[in-house]
């Protein structure tokens, strides 16, 4: 049976159908789950547990003939989602043994549907880039060749299909990036779409919650099914959520959209002459399509790196005041309190951690609030007024994902995160709260594809969904062996 | 804009973070990086532009006072690597 | 030599009335097991700290900032103060930093007979922190410590008053105006040695004619209206002998000691002064209106200063009485409310300051502990009106009531209390008594007046003082003159 490789409505269909049985898709999803770990140490740990507890609730539920729209999907988690009965990490020392006592609303919802999670994926330490290196739990290998980072170990699943789909933060891009290096689609929605309720706070006005799927339909599919309000998350929105899967089997109405394209956009440091090629490639698909596509002045853009790198560090620095040895997380004894503090966080975070939230700590203090912090935000206000303004006139801003492809593992070149070169193209739609998706295309890379990315106005996912399907009709996705 | 040791240091207390020698020259590294690409820092350009703290233009929603159940005893103290329940200890306050 | 005068500015911290805490829905009740009203949000826990703020909590401050004559913020936003500390969970507290809800007030209290007021800096809302208890004797030789996080999220208000007081007699008169108008707004009991009412002081001294300040210290840990006023009175004389002595004053942090009755410094390395505060990136602003404002105008009642104004001059009491009466919200309803009854407010104001009050302050009661009702004495008043008993028995009958809680017109009847005002009845008594007093007939006959006093006695003392006193010496005179 090769069922992990249907699109999650049809397998939820085999399912209600009880053409397939729950345990068969649970056996078939560990033994991807532990090939996938072992070659790429994509998961904290693997914990056939969780696989197993998944499976006897939806089985319980199909077997009172129960029409679940995510029956028996499986989906990796990023380990910065908090879910029941396991322990949410961060991949950080500090939270080894930290287990929330409640669930991610999006997790929630997914079982409510009938999915399950598989297991909880790797990452850099707090989701701060996408090196891949750094994580208290290990490198997280490319699984088209472990010589190359995977960025995240939810794209790495995923692309194995290991797991139908993941759940990831985007802080500055980490998810679309991750996922291009990985040659899989990954999804941005809208700031306050989806739940942050169960997400662990880093930076809270650029972070939310994504999908990465093998495919554009179950991204679709998967976006119908966590977003909405939640009355425990005050950034969330009430706007209603469309039927993302319906909207896509309209096919006649999709495009030719309006596509604006930063005439600067090859300005980017490290941009690759294959990702470079790639794009311009879909351009001129694009164009064949009949999409109209000009050239825009953005003369902001190309700051938003910096300025989210600055809002980040800032916002991190305060949100990770909580880790203090007191009431979880790691305690190392100290003489005093304030030693006791410092003991536990210097040794319960890792080295790139430690400078990115000293960094925070310098630029929100006396003077350099107001000549950095400050200045950051105001640059936000320009940056998002520019993207408003384009978005006016066009339905789509089109860019690369991210300026090069997976990095070697051994190299350091571009494992910087003031800034993380790797978010040129994506932080933009953090600050501004944008909805982005980001689409494989062929390209000479190790993974055989480079992302491409669309931003579209706010709660316009429908728009980005329809051009990332057009796109995939060219490019069938393809993965990797395991 | 030049940042001293000092400044460095006092950053990496009020973080409550102790770093090595190498990490320090790192991230004095990264940060002149970082501020020679935000050349904006240095535009008075800016100086009129309102400052956005929230992507979008969004409004709070508020709760009425009800109560809600609050945790069982031994879950609050659960991760808590000093709990002596039903408090928490924390090591002497004063240096 | 100069003379030096003090200069004040007091810091007060109320904890509010609302059923729970301020950011989630666990409960604020008073004397509850240690951590058992704590959840993820107010213990800060990773993944499940998005607050909900508690509404109830901003309409209770917007009252207080109107009753104190603010400027109202156009919108309730909150700021993270950032800071380590064992009794704050998040690493920083969530409040009010660059729109307080209140700004610019006042409060006018009499001292000496004329009207001084006090401007309120600004007035807003914050989280409270967690409680410490340290073993051992105090927080300096303690060992270790231990936390309670109960507290920690319950909603404070914070009022900061101009340096505009003066002596340590002005701050006292300022605390107990400031906690009068807040019980009238039923928003918080404002209970200093519960610690629902704190107070910090910034006291400094100055030259008189001077308008610049001196250097100032902070006085905490002032747990009464009495040791505000000591701690004051000590801190201010300390400063005047420091300058005297050709020294200047350390600006610090120092602890009133209730017990030696001395102020000491405290180390100011315990806290960063640096708290880098800025917008919680979780909490979006939520709009004031006007039509809300003036909703929670409706909701106001009648302050002390109005009340005083109405009773001193509709009521026609003296400012002493109407003072006392103003001075707590309970009193001055149980004073209208007797009103309605027996509508003599110099009787019914009378009976309560000098009655009423020295029973309570006998039996060190608080009026809201006390069976007396409002009819009670109202009914009492009117029995001495109508001359059913004389003023005398009056007292006895309310000791009665006050002691029992028992409906007056049952006393008089029980103890058969009513006055005897039967002229038959009373002519007989007189005859008897006279009839064993002929040497007192005699005395009078002789124009010695005072037998007559004596003759009243023995006819009050046959009536167990129930006789009408007008009624006997009518009759006595007559029977005497005869």
């Amino acid at each position: 049976m090769d069922f992990y490789k249907h699109i999650v409505q049809k397998l939820a269909g085999e399912v209600n159908a009880k053409e397939v049985s729950p345990q068969q898709i649970g056996e078939d999803v560990a033994r991807r789950c532990a090939a996938v770990h072992e070659k790429c140490n994509a998961f904290i740990k693997f914990d056939p547990e969780l696989i197993e507890k998944g499976i006897k609730d939806i089985s319980q539920k199909i077997a009172q003939n129960k029409k679940l729209p995510l029956a028996g999907v499986s989906f990796g988690l990023s380990d910065a989602i908090c879910v029941g009965g396991t322990t949410t990490t961060c991949a950080s020392r500090m939270l080894e043994s930290y287990r929330p006592p409640f669930e991610a609303s999006v997790v929630l919802k997914l079982k409510e549907w009938g999915a399950f999670p598989a297991g909880k994926t790797n990452m850099d330490e707090f989701n701060l880039g996408a090196t891949g290196k750094n994580s208290f739990f290990g490198e997280i290998k490319n699984p088209w060749d472990t010589e190359y980072t995977a960025g995240s170990g939810a794209a790495a699943a995923v692309s194995s299909r290991a797991v139908n789909f993941a759940l990831a933060p985007d802080g500055c891009g980490e998810l679309r990036y991750s996922a291009s290096y990985c040659g899989i689609p990954a999804l941005k929605p809208t700031y306050g779409r989806v739940s942050r309720k169960g997400l662990v706070d880093v930076a809270p006005s650029l972070d939310q919650i994504g999908i990465m799927a093998p495919s554009v339909l179950d991204l679709a599919a998967i976006l119908e099914a966590i977003s909405g309000y939640d009355p425990e998350d005050p950034t969330s929105f009430a706007h209603e959520v469309p039927s993302y899967t319906l909207l896509l089997q309209e096919k006649e109405n999709i495009g030719p959209f309006k596509v604006a394209v930063p005439e600067n956009w090859a300005e980017a440091p490290y941009l690759e002459e294959g990702i470079k090629k790639a794009f311009l490639e879909t351009l001129e698909y694009l164009k064949k399509e009949n999409f109209q596509v000009q050239m825009v002045s953005l003369p902001n853009f190309s700051h938003s790196l910096v300025t989210a790198a600055i809002i980040r560090a800032v916002e991190a620095f305060s949100s990770l005041g909580n880790y203090d040895g007191v009431r979880f997380g790691l305690r190392v004894e100290g003489s005093h309190l304030q030693e006791m503090y410092r003991k536990s966080r210097t040794e319960g975070f890792g080295s790139n951690l430690k400078q990115f939230l000293t960094f925070g700590a310098l630029i929100s203090a006396g003077n350099y609030y107001g000549m950095v912090f400050q200045k950051a935000q105001k640059m936000r206000t320009l940056i998002i007024k520019e993207l408003e303004s384009c978005l006016q006139s066009f339905d789509l801003l089109f860019i690369p994902a991210v300026p090069f492809q997976a990095p070697l593992l051994s190299s350091n070149d571009k494992a910087c995160l003031l800034p993380d070169p790797a978010g040129y193209y994506t932080a933009a739609a953090n600050l501004a709260g944008l909805p982005a998706i980001t689409i494989p295309v062929p390209a000479e890379s190790v993974s055989g594809s480079a992302g491409v990315q669309f931003i579209g106005k706010a709660f316009d996912e429908a728009k980005l969904l329809q051009a990332g399907l057009l796109l995939e009709k060219e490019n069938p996705p393809r993965f990797p062996n395991v | 804009m030049e940042i001293s040791r000092e400044e460095f240091m006092q950053a990496s207390w009020d973080a409550r973070l102790e770093l090595m020698p190498e990490e320090l020259e790192g991230l004095e590294k990264q940060t002149k990086n970082i501020f020679e690409q935000a050349t904006f820092l240095q535009s008075s350009a800016l100086d009129d532009v309102e400052a956005t703290y929230f992507p979008l233009a969004q409004k709070n929603t508020v709760r009425e006072d009800l109560a809600a159940p609050s945790l069982p005893l031994e879950t609050a103290l659960s991760n808590a690597p000093g709990a002596e329940s039903p408090y928490i200890q924390v090591p002497k306050i004063v240096e | 030599m100069h003379e030096y005068e003090t200069v004040i500015g007091l810091e007060v911290h109320v904890e509010l009335l609302t059923d729970t805490k301020l950011f989630c829905g666990c409960s604020t009740a008073f004397g509850a097991e240690p951590n058992t009203q704590v959840c993820p949000i107010c213990l800060g826990l990773p993944g499940g700290t998005l607050p909900l703020l508690n509404k109830k909590a901003a309409e209770f401050t917007i009252k207080a900032a109107l009753a104190l004559n603010c400027e109202i913020a156009p919108k309730i936003a909150f700021d993270r103060k950032n800071y380590f500390y064992a009794d704050l969970p998040k690493g920083f507290q969530i409040s009010q930093y660059f729109y307080p809800m209140g700004r610019n007030g006042y409060i006018e209290f009499l001292v000496n007979g004329k009207t001084k007021r006090v401007g309120i800096h600004q007035l807003h809302l914050e989280e409270d922190t967690g409680k410490l208890s340290h073993i051992g004797d105090d927080i300096i030789s303690s060992p270790s410590s231990r936390v309670d996080f109960n507290r920690a999220g319950v909603p404070l208000m914070e009022i900061v008053s101009e340096p505009d007081i003066r002596s340590a007699e002005e701050a006292r008169l300022f605390l107990q105006k400031l906690r009068s108008i807040i019980r009238y707004l039923d928003i918080s009991d404002c209970k200093m040695e519960e610690g629902s009412m704190r107070c910090d002081a910034n006291i400094s001294i100055r030259p008189v004619g001077s308008t610049e300040f001196g250097k100032k210290t902070e006085l905490k840990n002032m747990n009464s209206f009495r040791s505000v006023y000591r701690g004051i009175e000590y801190e201010a004389e300390r400063q005047r002998s420091v300058v005297l002595s050709g020294e200047s004053v350390i600006p610090e942090t120092r602890h009133w000691d209730e017990a030696k009755g001395v102020t000491r410094a405290m180390r100011s390395k315990l806290v960063s002064a640096d708290y880098r505060c800025f917008p919680d990136p979780n909490i979006p602003p939520y709009p004031v209106t006007e039509e809300w404002i003036q909703e929670i105008k409706k909701t106001i009642p009648e302050l002390p200063d109005e009340r005083y104004k109405r009773l001193t001059e509709e009521h026609d009491l003296p400012s002493s009485t109407a003072e006392v009466l103003t001075s707590s919200k309970e009193l001055a309803d149980f004073y209208d409310a007797v009103l309605s009854v027996h509508n003599e407010p110099k009787t019914v104001s009378n009976w309560i300051v000098s009655e009423y009050l020295g029973l309570l302050n006998a039996a060190g009661m608080d009026i809201t502990e006390s069976k007396i009702t409002p009819a009670g004495l109202g009914k009492l008043l009117q029995s001495i009106a109508k001359g059913e008993i004389s003023g005398k028995i009056g007292k006895t009958v309310f000791e009665e009531m006050f002691n029992t809680g028992e409906d007056p017109a049952l006393i008089i009847e029980k103890k058969g209390l009513k006055q005897i005002s039967d002229t038959d009845t009373l002519s007989r008594i007189i005859s008897a008594v006279l009839a064993a007093n002929p040497q007192s007939i005699e005395d009078y006959r002789k124009g010695k007046k005072r037998a007559m006093g004596f003759l009243v006695g023995q006819i009050m003392k046959e009536t167990k003082g129930q006789a009408n006193p007008q009624l006997v010496n009518k009759l006595l005179m007559e029977e005497l003159n005869k």
